[in-house]
């Protein structure tokens, strides 16, 4: 059960981002005015709900597990979104945005395990 | 017979100057680190008060919303939310989410320098790798931002 609430977490925290910065993009794209800016509104309510449910999922995990235990698999997060940014929101990774995200990864496992 | 009735394509306009990355969207995301940060010790205090509550579908922590720190935890994270928000609309989010992660050193100095609770040297080489890593994502970036204002 906890497994599948910590997996839970993980993918709604990923969603919910995701969903908001499509939604934001669709705002940039369209100049005011434009039916097509309607479409952002219900990808937003949709992040709203996704992050609704982690933020849920995560007070229930936190009522059972320690933050210390907790963080180390919210920081598979960074590394997931980077490359669900790359493939749904077509975002470039440059090897330096790589670079820092291994490195701050990296540190925040050193940070939560100890 | 004309052809009037088919509308032009609405032109591709270039983004609007809300819509440029600039400091104020690096600030924001400073920001949202710092109370994501206030309101996750918030939410730990509250779910730690409430946690032997009975409730209804316990596993979503319903019983936390009785005490008052998780409200606190809630005002803050909508904060947060909003300050986020000005952050991605012109950061890409790879980029936005890694430079959230400053709150894996803020929330360690916070808790050293306001509960006086110590850091293992673990934590302090995990706190300056963050730092370093950071820095190596961020430092272009600022440039990026330079090249954008010159170019104005």
């Amino acid at each position: 059960m906890t497994a599948t609430l910590i997996l839970l977490s993980l993918i709604t925290i990923v969603a919910g981002q995701l969903l908001l910065k499509a939604a934001m993009n669709k705002l940039g794209e369209f100049p005011k005015g434009d039916p097509r800016r309607r479409q952002a509104g219900w990808i937003f309510a949709g992040s709203i709900l996704s992050m609704t449910i982690s933020f849920f999922v995560n007070i229930g995990l936190l009522q059972k597990l320690d933050l210390s235990y907790l963080f180390p698999f919210q920081d598979l997060s960074v590394i997931l979104i980077a490359i669900c940014s790359a493939y749904f929101l077509k975002e470039r990774l440059s090897a330096t945005l790589i670079t820092g995200i291994l490195l701050v990864t990296a540190g925040v496992i050193l940070v939560s395990a100890s | 017979m004309e052809l009037t009735a088919i509308p032009d394509k609405p032109e591709v306009k270039s983004l609007p100057v809300t819509h440029r990355p600039d400091g104020v969207a690096m600030l924001a995301i400073f920001a949202s680190a710092l109370t994501a940060t206030a309101s996750e010790i918030c939410l730990k205090v509250g779910a730690s008060e409430t946690a032997s509550h009975p409730t209804f579908l316990p596993w979503l922590g319903l019983s936390g919303l009785e005490s008052k720190w998780v409200w606190f935890g809630i005002v803050l994270t909508i904060v947060s939310f909003v300050a986020w928000i000005r952050a991605i609309r012109v950061i890409p989010l790879s980029l936005a989410f890694t430079l959230s992660n400053v709150v894996h050193v803020f929330m360690p100095l916070g808790c050293w320098l306001l509960l006086g609770e110590a850091i293992s040297p673990r934590r302090w080489l995990g706190i300056s790798l963050v730092i370093v890593g950071l820095l190596v994502i961020a430092r272009p970036f600022a440039r990026l931002n330079e090249k954008l204002d010159n170019a104005l």
